[in-house]
């Protein structure tokens, strides 16, 4: 598990994982391994819930929280107070700002994957974790 | 909402802030007359001379002569020089009346004072460079050779051309552009970073 400590590091984290990824001669079966490898958290969790996503800060406040989604024939059920969503059937961004306790995102759709990043209050780290069932 | 621009935008404000500030200070002090080029206070007011000090071998270190002048020594060392030949050319023209010194006899008041002086100005300059370290934005190293040497590291070597050329396209984008984490790069990534996974076969769930 690599810590994103400065914002060009979670480029780099992508990038490493694209050439990962992509030098795999067959990605499919690493691919949930890899997403467990690049999965930063520092105590927040992004979690599947009842048709939404639900991310719980953890013991102090999330700031910058942003979840991204992707999926089939996505819906939007309800958007969090102070959040910013934007969806399509494909995708879906959501801009949560601060979090202080668990936020729920109200989405349904088919094969959805998730993910949210935040920072801390005081610290440029960046924190990134998958949605987990 | 740019949380994530949170650190460089307080340092900011700060410095905005204290910049208002200090020219508040100087606009009152010029309103009242009371910053003036006033040599001969110098020797009865400290203030005015730890400011003459300090602008002293500021203005020195800008010369040619003075750009030598540099480091943890020598910058306290030239400041206590100047100090003290101040110092005591104070006294010897009679204009250091500050009791403490010019009870000494000359010219070691003036160079007491002067060095007191050149103490403070060292001491007080590194405590504001100090503070002004913590100010001042955070040097972001380079994306590109951020990328270049995770992939180096995350990928065997015989792999790592290929993965070089996988993400030849990200570094090609990254290298003409800051790179600045701003909150729709971070999402634009997360997704990208999605849509890598769905394709590679993460199995994404129903709800």
């Amino acid at each position: 598990m690599r810590r994103l400590g400065i914002p060009p590091r979670i480029i780099t984290l992508f990038a490493a994982l694209a050439a990962v990824c992509l030098t795999f001669p067959a990605c499919a079966p690493i691919a949930g391994e890899v997403a467990r490898a690049v999965d930063n958290s520092d105590g927040a969790t992004l979690t599947y819930a009842h048709q939404g996503l639900a991310f719980d800060p953890g013991l102090t406040p999330a700031v910058g929280v942003i979840v991204r989604a992707e999926g089939g024939n996505l819906q939007l059920l309800e958007v969090p107070d102070g959040a910013t969503c934007t969806v399509t059937t494909t995708r879906l961004d959501c801009r949560l700002g601060t979090v202080t306790a668990t936020t729920t995102v109200g989405l349904s759709g088919r094969a959805i994957v998730a993910n949210a990043t935040w920072r801390r209050a005081g610290s440029s780290a960046v924190y990134l974790t998958f949605a987990r069932p | 909402m740019h949380l994530n621009r949170t650190g460089p935008t307080l340092r900011a404000a700060v410095i905005t802030i204290a910049a208002l500030i200090v020219a508040l200070v100087a606009t009152v002090a010029f309103a009242q007359d009371s910053i003036t080029f006033d040599p001969i206070a110098w020797g009865s007011n400290p203030g005015l001379a730890l400011t003459a000090l300090i602008g002293a071998v500021a203005w020195l270190r800008q010369t040619p002569l003075g750009k030598r002048v540099d480091g943890p020594l020598l910058v306290p060392a030239v400041t206590a020089g100047i100090g003290a030949v101040g110092g005591a050319l104070l006294e010897v023209t009679g204009l250091l009346t500050l009791e403490h010194f010019a009870a000494h006899p000359d010219p070691w008041g003036g160079v007491l004072y002067g060095l007191a002086l050149a103490f403070s100005a060292v001491t007080g300059v590194s405590l504001f460079n100090y503070g002004a370290s913590k100010l001042r934005p955070e040097r972001q190293p380079s994306a590109v050779q951020w990328v270049v040497d995770q992939v180096r590291a995350l990928v065997p070597l015989p792999s790592l051309p290929a993965a070089l050329a996988a993400v030849a396209p990200l570094l090609a984008e990254l290298a003409q552009s800051e790179a600045v984490l701003t909150d729709d790069l971070r999402a634009d990534l997360q997704g990208r970073l999605l849509t890598l996974l769905r394709k590679a076969g993460l199995t994404g769930v129903d709800l």
